[in-house]
C-alpha cells in the first residue's frame, strides 16, 4: 500500500497537485523536493468502515436501498510536530441516501 | 427519393490551418427521414479522411440501419456504406467502430434489436472496404445474457452500448488485437436495475470473458461511462452508480485475461453533495498516465472535471497518483450551466488535453451550449471555444449528443462530431449529424448560417471559472457499493447471414465555411 501525497499552495490552497507545482516551477519533478513555499501533505489511509451502509428494519441490499450511508469526509491539513510532517486525516459522517434516480445521457429530455 | 440526393453547399471562407474551418451535416434521406444520429468518429488515414459512424431511420422499411460515411479533411462525402445485422429487422442502433490493422479490419460495435424485439449486444467485423460503398461484413456475432441472474431477455430488458465503449488493444507485435466492448443493461429480471457489461473479444469474434459492474442493492442503477486501453495488455473500465448523494464514478483495471486488479475505485467528492451524471476515461498503450472526465451535477453546483493520473495501481488498497485535478464551469454561478454530454477527453503529441463538454443554459431556456477546451500538460486551460445555437430566426435546437474530438495528422485543427436535433424546418423534429472542422489554436470565429435556417456561433470563450477539482479516489477495495465481478456468458450467437454493405447509398450534405 503506498503513501498518498497531496500538495498545499503558498497561500494554504488545499489540496494541490504536482501540475500545480510544475505550472509555477516548470522543471520541478515529483519525486524532488516540493519549492521553498510549497508544502507537501502525506494523506492518512482511509481506514475501513464497519456497517456503511443501514438498511429499514428487517430489510437487506436483497430487497432495499439504503436509508443511509457512512462516507468519508477530508479535514484540514495540520503540521505534526513530532514527525515533522502536514499530514491530512479524515473523519466519518453519516448522509442519507437521495431518492433521485439518473437517466442516462441518450434517456435525458 | 429512398437513398437521398447529394448536395453541398459551400460559403464564404475562414483561415488558420491546414484547411479552413468549416461545419457540415450529414442525413440520410433527409426530405423524408428525421433520425440520423452520430456514433462514433474517427480519423481513416493520414490523409486525413474521416469514418462517421450512426443509425439511422430508413424510410422505406422504418427500421434503424448502421451507417458509415467516409469524408475528406474538408468534410467532402467519399462513399458510403448502409447495413443491417441479420436481414431480420432493424440493427445498429448505437455504432462505434474502431480499426485495429490491416489484417484485422474495421469493427463496429452496437445494439441489435432482434425480429422479437429483444436488444442484445452485437459486434461486427468488417474488411478494409468498411468506408467505401459495397463494403463487406465478414462477421458478425451477437450477444444476450444467459445463466443466473439473466436467464434471458424479456420485452422489458434492453442493452445500449456506451459512448467510448469500443477500444481496442494491439498487444505487442505478436499478439493479436483484443477488443473490448461495454454495454449497459435495463434488466428487469434482476430487481429493474440497469447494470453494466464489459466484454472481451478476440478477432476471431469469440466472446473470451465478461466483467460485469452492478450496484449491491435493491432496485438501485448502474450506467457505463466508457473504457480504455491502459497498457499494452490491460484495459480500464469505468461506469457510474448510484450512492447516498446521487451517483458516484467507478474505475477498475482488468488484465488481458480480465481478472480485475483488487476491486473497483470509487470516487467521491468533498464539494458537498455531490452527483455524478456522466464519466469518460483515456489511456494510452505507451504510457501510464490516464485522464478522467466526470460531469459533476452535485447540490452545491455544477461543473466538468477532469482529473489526470500518472499510475493505475494494482496493489489493493492503494490510491491513485494525481498529476492535476481540474473543474471547469462556463459561469461563476454554479448552477447557470448543466452538463449532459462529454466526448472522451484526446490528447496530441505534447499532452496536451482537448475536452467537448455539453451543457444546458438555465439562463437561456435551457438551451443546449458545447464548449471545446484545451488544457496544457499541467492542466492549465489554454482556450475555451463556446458553440451553439443561434436563435435569431426563431429556431432551437436539441441535444448536441454523442461527441467525439479527433485531430487530424498535422494537429493544427480538431474536428467535433456530434448530432443535434432542431424543430425547424418542417416536418419538424429532425436529427442530423454534425461535423465540425476548427483550428486547434482556438482562433476559430463566426457564423455559418445553412440555407435552411441551420444557425450556429462559434467564439471564443474567457469568462469561464475553472477551479482545483474536488473529486478523489477512495482507495481500492473499500467498501464497494458497486462490485465488478467476473461471469460467464451463455446464449450467444452469429448473426446470419453476415451484414453486407448496401450499395449505391448517396446522403444528404451541406457545408457552410464559419466566416
Amino acid at each position: 500500500m503506498s503513501v498518498q501525497i497531496f500538495y498545499m499552495g503558498p497561500d494554504g490552497e488545499y489540496p494541490r497537485f504536482a501540475g500545480d507545482i510544475q505550472e509555477q516551477y516548470p522543471d520541478w519533478k515529483p519525486d524532488q523536493p516540493v519549492p521553498s513555499d510549497w508544502r507537501e501533505v502525506e494523506v492518512e489511509d482511509r481506514f475501513e468502515i464497519e456497517g456503511r451502509l443501514t438498511y429499514p428494519e428487517g430489510k437487506t441490499h436483497e430487497d432495499s436501498s439504503p436509508l443511509s450511508e457512512k462516507v468519508y469526509v477530508p479535514l484540514a491539513p495540520t503540521f505534526d510536530a513530532g514527525a515533522g510532517k502536514w499530514v491530512q486525516s479524515w473523519v466519518i459522517e453519516t448522509v442519507e441516501w437521495a431518492e433521485d434516480t439518473l437517466l442516462p445521457p441518450h434517456e435525458r429530455p | 427519393m429512398p437513398f437521398g440526393s447529394f448536395k453541398v453547399a459551400l460559403l464564404g471562407s475562414g483561415g488558420g490551418g491546414s484547411v479552413d474551418p468549416f461545419v457540415a451535416w450529414y442525413a440520410y434521406d433527409d426530405a423524408a427521414s428525421v433520425d440520423t444520429r452520430a456514433g462514433s468518429f474517427k480519423r481513416f488515414d493520414d490523409d486525413d479522411n474521416f469514418v462517421l459512424a450512426g443509425y439511422t431511420e430508413k424510410t422505406n422499411d422504418n427500421n434503424w440501419w448502421m451507417y458509415f460515411l467516409k469524408i475528406d479533411k474538408e468534410g467532402e462525402v467519399l462513399s458510403t456504406n448502409t447495413a443491417n445485422i441479420g436481414n431480420t429487422s432493424s440493427g445498429g442502433q448505437t455504432q462505434l467502430i474502431v480499426y485495429s490493422d490491416s489484417t484485422y479490419g474495421w469493427w463496429a460495435g452496437g445494439n441489435y434489436i432482434n425480429s422479437s424485439g429483444y436488444a442484445t449486444m452485437e459486434l461486427t467485423r468488417w474488411d478494409d472496404q468498411l468506408a467505401v460503398s459495397d463494403g463487406d461484413a465478414t462477421s458478425a456475432t451477437y450477444y444476450h445474457r444467459g445463466g443466473y441472474p439473466f436467464t434471458s431477455f424479456n420485452s422489458h430488458d434492453y442493452a445500449v452500448t456506451s459512448t467510448g465503449g469500443l477500444v481496442v488493444n494491439m498487444g505487442t507485435s505478436n499478439d493479436p488485437p483484443r477488443f473490448l466492448q461495454q454495454s449497459y443493461v435495463y434488466d428487469s429480471y434482476a430487481n429493474y436495475r440497469y447494470e453494466v457489461s464489459n466484454q472481451q473479444f478476440e478477432r476471431t469474434n469469440s466472446l473470451n470473458t465478461l466483467v460485469r459492474a452492478a450496484h449491491g442493492s435493491y432496485n438501485n442503477q448502474c450506467y457505463g461511462g466508457g473504457n480504455t486501453v491502459y497498457d499494452t495488455s490491460d484495459f480500464l473500465m469505468s461506469v457510474y452508480g448510484q450512492g447516498s448523494s446521487g451517483y458516484n464514478p467507478y474505475v477498475s483495471r482488468c488484465t488481458d485475461i480480465m481478472s480485475v486488479y483488487g476491486n473497483g475505485y470509487k470516487m467521491s467528492s468533498s464539494n458537498g453533495a455531490y452527483n455524478c451524471a456522466g464519466v469518460t476515461i483515456l489511456g494510452h498503450q505507451d504510457s501510464t498516465d490516464w485522464y478522467m472526465q466526470i460531469l459533476d451535477i452535485g447540490s452545491n453546483g455544477y461543473d466538468t472535471s477532469i482529473l489526470k493520473m500518472t499510475d493505475f495501481p494494482t496493489t489493493y488498497g492503494s490510491n491513485f497518483t494525481y498529476a492535476w485535478k481540474k473543474a471547469f464551469r462556463p459561469s461563476s454561478t454554479r448552477t447557470n450551466y448543466y452538463p449532459v454530454w462529454s466526448s472522451d477527453p484526446i490528447t496530441d503529441s505534447s499532452d496536451n488535453v482537448y475536452q467537448l463538454n455539453t451543457f444546458y443554459n438555465a439562463t437561456d431556456s435551457n438551451k443546449r451550449e458545447m464548449f471545446l477546451i484545451k488544457r496544457n500538460s499541467n492542466g492549465t486551460i489554454q482556450w475555451v471555444n463556446q458553440i451553439k445555437w443561434n436563435s435569431t430566426a426563431g429556431n432551437n435546437t436539441n441535444s448536441f449528443g454523442y461527441p467525439v474530438l479527433q485531430l487530424n495528422k498535422a494537429e493544427d485543427m480538431v474536428y467535433l462530431n456530434c448530432d443535434t436535433q432542431t424543430l425547424y424546418p418542417q416536418p419538424g423534429y429532425r436529427y442530423r449529424n454534425l461535423v465540425f472542422c476548427l483550428n486547434a489554436d482556438g482562433s476559430t470565429s463566426g457564423n455559418a448560417r445553412f440555407d435552411d435556417n441551420w444557425n450556429f456561433d462559434i467564439a471564443e470563450f474567457t469568462t469561464y471559472v475553472d477551479e482545483t477539482s474536488t473529486w478523489s479516489d477512495e482507495g481500492a477495495g473499500i467498501n464497494l457499493t458497486v462490485g465488478f465481478s467476473s461471469n460467464s456468458y451463455s446464449g450467444n450467437g452469429s448473426a446470419s447471414p453476415a451484414a453486407p454493405g448496401v450499395n449505391g447509398n448517396t446522403y444528404d450534405e451541406a457545408k457552410l465555411a464559419i466566416s
